[in-house]
């Protein structure tokens, strides 16, 4: 304990030796920068954050150069080679391959898209759908607006989402459009819920009720007084939810109502191997530790982003 | 001069519900202000004094528009400001508050010329975008602050700079009044002097009328040119601000000025030292019988715990509401 | 110069806080000494380093924040810190007592005061092994000693029930209830209003002069200060820059920096505001190669941009740092 503090005495003595007499003076830019330095420094302080926000590169990355960086494309597809099915992880196929001869890494990867699609499209209606109706409804607490809006969300929220995945994608064609219907419908009340907690206390801040002393519209305190305030907790979630949407997503392609074969999906891969268990666990556990990094990469992401948009004590930033 | 009254309170009266019912059954209020009239001056400076509680705040807010008066008039320049159910934006415009806090009135997600950019907009002061530039420029020297201030966010400086920014937010729209709400109480007394002074020269620049908030008697002594003293949502008396240190005539307002912590002897001298100061102001839902002051005051009589006194003239500029007073003045 | 009768002793005290691209050196040697039974202020602005100052003394700041990287504090002789872990618990739980500004953080809302004054005296030398009545009447004592009447009946108060006077009255109850050397106070009746911070600085003043307790006393407030300390430090970004007895700082006010703040004090006499000290305190990311004071000082010098003065006595014990004095 002791021998570590004398280490950081002495570092901390280096970095004082080397620093300018004076801060530097900043204008519009170079403000803009240091703002950007400053919020990669608060990310980072966080090793895991590093460590999920480079997962979640590599898993977008792979995703978009699928056809280029896996070394059998046409896999992905229907494609069969019965000669090389079920073979263990080896040189030539490094995760095995599945039943039909198709190499699973290759599969992994292009199953990404759908996984990432998916999610970038569910949030992408859910939050904007979710957030304006919570700062609308947090604005105007306790009007007729704010109990319609917060009821209907009330309900959303009480049918257990699952079950309600499960019965659209059901009633409708099981297809990866109908069951991110499903997970937009689920999604939604979320966000509404989280933005009106905190629209609702922002609006007793003084400078809404300042900004509309002054006579500023109710567009203007909505967009740019109270919005900019939701965005730390939307953003945090935000971050977190790309992986509860791929993990949703997985389970609904596991009981069969996501992505239709043979278009690879995570969770078919292992409802698929989940037959062949244990003698080919290589069809299973490599799509099921894809899933698990994904979702700790987004939601390592996350926690850095939440500490990132942290307002923070003052004396540690 | 009538028309040199900017602004006309007259038997304000907000309260405000609770969630508790009373002994008889009626529900019970808050009587936060509780018929209270007051007549500003253009061009004057008056304080509103009170410990926390006494409905100083109440009252800015009723007058700037945050609440509607449960009964009451407001009057700004001869113009009944509740007569319609929204203001206009005139009315908004000629009216301006600068809030305690420095901290929670500035959107802490905006830059400062973002923040002093906002009066301008709504009110159309200003045609294109090099105009307004120039003009933020003008407020922060108004207020003297470097210009490079405007890429800051209000985390960025300290509170006497965010106060300083909060004024020149209030003064951009060009108000004729503004309520200062303790503006300088969270702040430290060298900054607070500086504020101070700014806000005297700028009053006098542009003749404007201050609402000035404050638990700090000493600090109104020096700037304000009428002083009221609230008690638990009433006015107990109002006076020229000299003459409550050399004639402070209330048992309140003395109680007042003797907790006030001095610096040398000569003020150690101005302070009614008989008074100590004891027991705390009741709740505003249980507003004891009586003068409100009684379950406090030194010379409590008979009278106070049955009669709530009302407010007379000791001279033109001075007036008490106080039993003892009403007796001093018929002994006389 | 530690005599017996000095309880606490801080030398050239420097703590830096870690932050972004660096380091902020809040404290830049603090120097000030407590004796036995002594009222103590310490004085300054916000951001000087009061707080900063009695938090090192307690060590109550979170260890990965901060750096001390020179200075010692004497407590009874014993440097804090080279004290182990156990001997600091030791000195929190038994020696030394704090109140905070806002006693409504300081009060836990889901026990009642009695539990939690309960828990102080059970975990005290003088409570241990006394019988619950025996402890519930120590309890009870200490709320009437702070002139709160019906202590009872507050015994199963919740703090919530309790208007904040009152609460800042458990608080300096709790401080007292078992015996201590010494008692620091964080700004005790800043949140107050004036007219309970007069009785609750009374009350506070009473029960540490009964108990002869040395206390160190923060404010922002030169009138606090005059009213309740027999001496006092002025602190300026993270140094004392003034230390005399109380009566000889207001006669005798020799730094520009105390000079300033005691003439921006309003003053019930009226005569208007003085202008104040001109601009902020310093960015102690970087701070001033000299005195700290000197960017905002009128009587400044090459000498004072250039070195840093040092806390000297110029006559009884009146101390001052400034190369003008």
């Amino acid at each position: 304990m002791a021998k570590n503090r004398e280490k950081e005495l002495k570092k901390a003595l280096a970095i004082e030796a080397k620093r300018p007499e004076k801060r530097p003076e900043l204008d519009e830019s170079s403000s803009k920068i240091e703002n950007l330095k400053k919020a990669w420094y608060k990310f980072s302080r966080n090793k895991l954050s590093v460590v999920g926000l480079i997962i979640v590169i590599l898993v977008i990355l792979s995703a978009i150069f699928a056809s280029f960086i896996t070394p059998y494309p046409e896999h992905a597809a229907a494609y069969t080679d019965f000669a090389n099915a079920l073979k263990a992880p080896c040189a030539q196929f490094l995760l095995g391959t599945d039943n039909m001869g198709r190499d699973i890494l290759t599969r992994i990867i292009f199953s990404f898209r759908g996984a990432l699609y998916m999610s970038v499209l569910v949030l992408a209606i859910a939050v904007p759908i979710g957030s304006i109706l919570g700062m609308i409804a947090g604005y105007m607490k306790g009007t007729i607006v704010d109990t319609v809006i917060m009821r209907v969300t009330d309900i959303f929220l009480s049918v257990p989402a699952m079950l309600l995945a499960l019965s659209v994608a059901s009633i409708l064609e099981p297809n990866l459009k109908n069951s991110m219907i499903a997970v937009t419908i689920m999604w939604w009340p979320w966000y509404c819920r989280i933005v009106y907690g905190t629209a609702t206390s922002c609006r007793q801040e003084n400078f809404v009720i300042g900004a509309d002393l002054m006579g500023a519209s109710k567009m203007h305190i909505i967009f740019k007084e109270i919005f900019p305030n939701c965005l730390s907790s939307i953003l945090t979630k935000m971050a977190l939810d790309v992986g509860w949407v791929i993990l949703i997503g997985a389970t609904l392609s596991y009981v069969g109502l996501g992505e239709q074969p043979p278009t690879p999906s995570l969770g078919q891969m292992v409802s698929d191997g989940s037959r062949y268990m244990p003698d080919a666990w290589w069809m299973t556990i490599f799509p099921a530790l894809a899933i698990v990094i994904i979702i700790l990469g987004f939601n390592f992401m996350g926690d850095g982003i939440g500490d990132m948009l942290s307002k923070g004590d003052g004396k540690n930033d | 001069m009538a028309d040199d009254i900017i602004l006309k309170i007259e038997n304000l009266k907000q309260y405000f519900p609770v969630n508790k019912k009373g002994p008889d059954g009626k529900p019970l209020f808050v009587k936060a202000v509780d018929d209270v009239s007051l007549e500003v001056k253009r061009g004057e400076v008056i304080g509103l004094v009170g410990e926390s509680g006494s409905g100083k705040s109440t009252i800015a807010y009723s007058v700037i528009g945050m609440y509607r008066p449960t009964s009451g008039k407001i009057l700004f320049e001869g113009q009944d400001l509740n007569a319609e159910k929204k203001r206009t934006l005139q009315m908004k415009k000629d009216m301006q508050i600068v809030f305690q806090d420095p901290g929670s009135s500035m959107n802490p997600h905006q830059t400062i010329r973002e923040i002093l950019e906002l009066p301008l907009k709504v009110h159309k002061m200003c045609k294109t975008k090099e105009e307004m530039k120039q003009k933020v420029k003008e407020l922060l020297e108004m207020v003297e602050l470097p210009e490079n201030y405007m890429y800051k966010t209000p985390g960025a400086i300290g509170g006497g700079e965010r106060q300083m920014v909060a004024i020149a937010r209030a003064l951009a729209c060009e108000p004729k009044f503004l309520i200062l709400d303790e503006p300088t109480s969270a702040l430290d007394v060298s900054i607070q002097a500086k504020i101070i002074n700014m806000l005297l020269r700028i009053q006098k620049e542009r003749n404007l009328t201050y609402l000035f908030i404050t638990h700090d008697l000493s600090l109104m002594r020096n700037i304000a040119t009428r002083v009221a003293i609230l008690y638990l949502g009433k006015i107990d008396e109002i006076a020229p601000a000299e003459e409550f240190f050399y004639r402070p005539e209330h048992p309140y307002t003395q109680m007042l000025i003797s907790s006030i912590p001095v610096v040398s002897e000569e003020e150690e001298a101005l302070k009614p030292s008989k008074i100590e100061s004891k027991g705390e102001i009741p709740s505003p839902v249980n507003i004891p019988p009586g003068c409100s002051f009684h379950l406090r005051c030194p010379y409590i009589m008979d009278i106070c715990r049955k009669e709530d006194p009302i407010m007379q003239p000791l001279d033109d500029h001075h007036s008490v509401r106080c039993h003892l007073c009403e007796k001093k003045n018929s002994n006389e | 110069m530690t005599d017996g009768n000095t309880i606490l002793e801080i030398k050239n005290l420097k703590l830096w806080y870690k932050v972004y691209k660096g380091y902020t050196k809040v404290l830049d040697g603090v120097n000030m000494s407590v004796k036995k039974g002594e009222k103590v202020g310490i004085v300054g602005e916000a951001g000087c380093g009061k707080t900063t100052t009695v938090k090192s003394i307690l060590q109550i700041i979170p260890e990965e924040q901060y750096l001390i990287p020179e200075g010692e504090i004497f407590y009874k002789g014993k440097d804090i810190l080279k004290m182990s872990p156990k001997e600091i618990n030791q000195v929190r739980s038994g020696e030394i007592s704090m109140i905070y500004q806002e006693p409504a953080n300081a009060l836990n809302p889901v026990f009642t005061i009695g539990q939690q004054m309960m828990d102080v005296v059970r975990y005290s030398e003088q409570g241990k092994g006394k019988t619950k009545a025996e402890q519930k009447e120590m309890v009870l004592q200490a709320i009437r000693d702070v002139f709160i009447p019906d202590p009872e009946r507050i015994f199963d108060y919740y703090p919530n029930q309790l208007s904040g006077g009152m609460k800042q009255r458990i608080c300096i109850a709790m401080a007292i209830m078992t015996q201590r050397d010494m008692m620091i106070a964080d700004e005790p009746g800043t949140a107050l209003d004036v007219t309970i911070q007069d009785q609750v600085h009374k009350t506070l003043n009473r029960l540490v002069e009964e108990r002869n307790m040395a206390l160190i006393m923060i404010t922002h407030s030169l009138g606090v200060a005059r009213e309740l300390t027999d001496s006092i430090n002025v602190m300026y970004a993270g140094t004392v820059v003034e230390s005399a007895q109380t009566a000889e700082v207001f006669r005798n006010t020799l730094h520009p920096y105390t000079v300033g703040l005691m003439e921006a004090v309003p003053r019930l006499g009226g005569g208007g505001i003085q202008a104040g000290i001109y601009g902020a305190i310093p960015d102690y990311q970087y701070p001033p190669k000299g005195c700290r004071f000197a960017p905002r000082c009128s009587r400044c010098t090459k000498e004072c941009l250039n070195c840093k003065p040092e806390l000297r006595d110029v006559g009884g014990g009146h101390k001052v740092a400034c190369f003008h004095v």
